[in-house]
């Protein structure tokens, strides 16, 4: 198996390799019919601005799930032991984002090497998305 | 008013086959160029038996549910206030990685209800909701959890 990263060689306060993407309908268009999050208020714009919103917006999961990329990539397929997200506000369509990760904390536990990350969703206004964490177990050079 | 008595109880089981165009699909919508999810030979070459599970990929047993809706449904059938309810966190806790062709048996619970004080007073109370997957060997594989907070 390709080892991406070992234990040894994560260092405090890394970063993770970061990306942008810019979001459209049909990213969540897209979304709805691959998760199967088919609440009106995400992909029927009558329906969102009927509500009061200005457009549709999209679901939490769609760019959560965009932000695995950052912690899996780095620590290598199969990996992640936890992945938690926190929804703090709304990504609209043309929203650019960018997906960061960094290291918070390196131990043992349960018998493996494991690293915690901070992961997070920020749009082009500087206001956070999504604030996530993820713990992996990462293989040792010994 | 939520109903505290349904803490900890199972609604709900089904069966929740884990198929490689499925995972493809939901790759593409995540925008996750990774091969591992899409490549059979890439992933047996990476040791695993398959194309693996992407982490969030847990959620898309919704489609096992006669509802499109299920998760939200039953977080409202405990008595929710939907207008002051909100979707908080999602967890998604990995015992080992899954693959494609598993057939998992999904579980859906109600997990603890607790209070905390809200920043501006009153009572905001959570609900987790999970699905827990389990095995061919019976052996638990992923947690998914929902946290929803409905607030004072």
């Amino acid at each position: 198996m390709a080892v991406k990263k070992y234990f040894e060689d994560v260092s405090d306060d890394e970063q993770l390799p970061s990306f942008q993407q810019t979001i459209t309908r049909t990213h969540i268009v897209k979304y709805a019919g691959a998760g199967g999050d088919f609440n009106p208020i995400h992909t029927d714009e009558e329906f969102a601005k009927a509500a009061g919103l200005p457009s549709v917006f999209a679901m939490g999961l769609m760019h959560g799930g965009m932000l695995t990329r950052v912690v899996n990539d780095w620590a290598g397929d199969g990996n992640v032991r936890r992945y938690r997200i926190r929804f703090s506000g709304m990504v609209w369509p043309h929203d650019v984002l960018t997906f960061t990760g960094k290291v918070i904390k390196k131990y043992r536990g349960n018998g493996e090497n494991l690293v915690d990350c901070q992961l997070t969703v920020v749009n082009q206004k500087g206001e956070q998305n999504i604030d996530g964490s993820a713990t992996v177990a990462l293989p040792s050079r010994k | 008013m939520i109903d505290k008595s349904l803490a900890n109880t199972k609604l709900d089981s089904f069966e929740f086959p884990v198929e490689r165009g499925k995972i493809k699909e939901f790759a593409n919508a995540i925008c996750d160029p990774n091969p591992v999810f899409k490549d059979q030979d890439y992933a047996r070459n990476q040791g695993f038996a398959d194309v693996i599970m992407p982490v969030t990929f847990p959620i898309t047993f919704v489609f096992q549910q006669d509802s499109d809706n299920a998760v939200l449904e039953s977080a409202l059938k405990l008595g929710m206030d939907p207008a002051r309810s909100v979707h908080g966190e999602v967890e998604f806790i990995y015992e080992r990685p899954v693959f494609a062709g598993e057939t998992l048996r999904g579980e859906i619970w109600i997990g603890n209800i607790y209070e905390k004080a809200g920043k501006r007073g009153g009572t905001m109370t959570f609900v987790e909701h999970e699905t827990r997957f389990f095995d061919g060997a019976g052996k638990l594989a992923v947690t998914l959890r929902n946290i929803f907070i409905e607030k004072g």
